[in-house]
């Protein structure tokens, strides 16, 4: 295995020096170095120095996926583990980062765990966070929610 | 500054279903309330097709449906659990008592047809679906409704359920 290193570079300007089997986890980067074998830096414009940080340190803890159980167990572990230091705003870059540099196993991992941090959310919590803007009118918003009404009322479950 | 940056920016749509994909039916519902846009993807067919065979490449989970009487408030009610080969992963908190079908004694559940089961006495019946518990209570029957086997004829429950759509 190649011991190359590469520099990526985030769009603030900071660098991050790993090795190219890291590297090459960012699917974007494996284009470009098969597109041409002599880069050694590689600026990424659309992720910062902060969240590239975090993905390079998923990639690291990946580069070697073994197949036995042992090993995908411990991974597993460590992958809720690493879930569990986001709040949501730092998930949603994440998954930007993830989407934009092609990083197909942080991509489930970080959907799924946003998934299960949204799922008792209300449209509003959903609006704020997503940076989404209703565009509903009023009497078309009443009007979905009376259809789905039964998926609103979680705090007047009666516990039995 | 940092945080306010972060705030403008939109998710894009192709994201959103990938998260979408992963949520269950009930959350899905509630979130046709957010945007246009969320109750499109949601809606779409191509989205139902996404969400259903990612569902269903969980594979090893069951989600089982039971009901069960609900003395408080003499009313049938849900509950779902997970199940996996190790267990029951995820409990999920009780749904709310169905309203339509409070007092139905001795009823019984009809085989499924179209994911839909059916659900009657004598004297009353009710149309369910499991993937959603929605519940919808048929208008009276005219006659008493034959609850003799528990077989019924499939296209009988398929005529019955394109009548209330």
């Amino acid at each position: 295995m190649s011991s190359n290193k590469i520099v990526l570079t985030s769009s603030d300007g900071e660098s991050f020096e790993v090795e190219e089997v890291v590297a090459r986890k960012l699917q974007i980067v494996g284009h470009m170095l098969e597109d041409d074998c002599v880069i050694n830096e590689i600026p990424l414009q659309n992720v910062t120095g902060d969240i590239l940080s975090m993905v390079i340190e998923y990639c690291k803890t990946h580069v070697d996926e073994e197949e036995s159980e042992e090993a995908q167990t411990k991974l597993k572990t460590w992958d809720e583990e690493f879930m569990k230091k986001f709040d949501i705003k730092t998930l949603l870059q994440i998954i930007l980062a993830a989407n934009y540099l092609n990083v197909k196993g942080l991509l489930d991992l970080v959907s799924q765990t946003i998934a299960d941090t949204i799922k008792d959310y209300t449209p509003e919590q959903i609006r704020e966070v997503f940076g989404v803007e209703n565009d509903y009118t009023e009497e078309e918003e009443a009007e979905v929610r009376k259809e789905n009404a039964w998926a609103f009322d979680e705090a007047d479950t009666p516990k039995p | 500054m940092e945080e306010e940056k972060r705030r403008c920016r939109q998710i894009p749509q192709e994201i959103v279903e990938d998260i979408l994909v992963k949520l269950q039916v009930r959350s899905l519902m509630r979130f046709k309330a957010v945007s246009r846009d969320w109750r499109g993807t949601i809606e779409s067919k191509f989205f139902l097709d996404r969400h259903f065979r990612f569902q269903k490449s969980l594979g090893e989970q069951a989600r089982i449906l039971t009901i069960s009487s609900e003395t408080r408030y003499d009313r049938l009610a849900f509950d779902t659990m997970l199940f996996s080969t190790n267990g029951i992963v995820h409990e999920i908190s009780p749904y709310p008592p169905i309203s339509p079908i409070h007092r139905f004694k001795g009823s019984k559940i009809s085989i499924p047809c179209d994911g839909l089961f059916c659900l009657y006495s004598c004297t009353l019946m009710s149309i369910l679906n499991p993937a959603t518990t929605c519940c919808r209570s048929l208008p009276y029957p005219t006659s008493t409704i034959y609850c003799g086997t528990y077989n019924e004829s499939p296209s009988y429950f398929q005529s019955t359920f394109l009548m209330i759509n």
